[in-house]
């Protein structure tokens, strides 16, 4: 169970497990939703698999994921986002120039 | 891989029927009331149902129909857990807490509504999967 915690503690692991609920992707698809190297793609996709949150299929070159959450752990992931744990706070500033710069672009 | 769910259930009867036989033993030596028994057994059950219902997901994986895409798959195994745990919690709630005459009426056809639910949902999912494939499955 602390596995699980653990995986779930990470906001790119629950976006993970969340464009999973749609459908089962790649591993390719799936780093293509994130601004991060395919190592450090690789390594959140470990830890889901080390909770057994998914379920790898590799097919030739491709490795596909899908879901493999029970009520219990989907209920969490749930709470998780609803409370975003894990995501950084940023400060007031932070959050500002943020919001400028949405504006602007 | 089969081994430990098959340990897991074997516990889970074990624990049934050891926890039968104790209120048995309290209701034949007086300690406990009939009605205590009812609810007892009834929340169990209800128990169970939702341990069961979590696992759904979960175990179920693998076994992919012929007929249906993954994701038609992945979304049946989740609707079907959801609601077997949720209408297993809500049978135990009701017995552990409702009056018996109320529990006696509305537990039994939550747990039904939870089967027809799951089992309408299975048949509409191979049945459109029979015709269309979900758009953008991965794997057919």
């Amino acid at each position: 169970m602390n596995s699980v915690f653990k995986a779930l503690s990470d906001p790119t692991r629950r976006h993970v497990l969340e464009l999973l609920r749609k459908r089962p992707m790649t591993a390719g698809d799936l780093a293509e939703h994130f601004p991060v190297s395919k190592p450090t793609m690789s390594a959140h996709f470990a830890v889901l698999r080390e909770a057994n949150l998914v379920e790898a299929e590799k097919s030739g070159k491709t490795v596909t994921y899908s879901l493999n959450l029970s009520v219990l752990e989907d209920a969490l992931l749930g709470f998780a986002g609803l409370f975003g744990i894990g995501t950084p706070k940023t400060s007031k500033p932070a959050r500002a120039a943020a919001v400028l710069k949405r504006r602007t672009t | 891989m089969t081994t430990k769910p098959i340990a897991t259930s074997l516990a889970i009867a074990a624990f049934m029927l050891l926890a039968a036989a104790a209120l048995k033993y309290g209701q034949a030596h007086e300690l406990v009331s009939a009605v205590f028994v009812t609810r007892m057994t009834q929340v169990g059950i209800g128990v169970v149902l939702a341990l069961y219902g979590n696992f759904i997901p979960k175990n179920a994986t693998r076994s992919r129909g012929p007929a249906c895409t993954p994701s038609r798959m992945q979304s049946l195994l989740r609707f079907g857990g959801w609601s077997f745990t949720l209408a297993g919690l809500g049978y135990a709630g009701l017995w552990a807490f409702a009056p018996v005459a109320v529990a006696n009426v509305v537990a039994m056809p939550l747990v039904a509504a939870a089967t027809v639910g799951t089992a309408g949902y299975c048949g509409w999912a191979a049945w459109t999967c029979r015709w269309r494939p979900a758009a953008g499955d991965a794997r057919s």
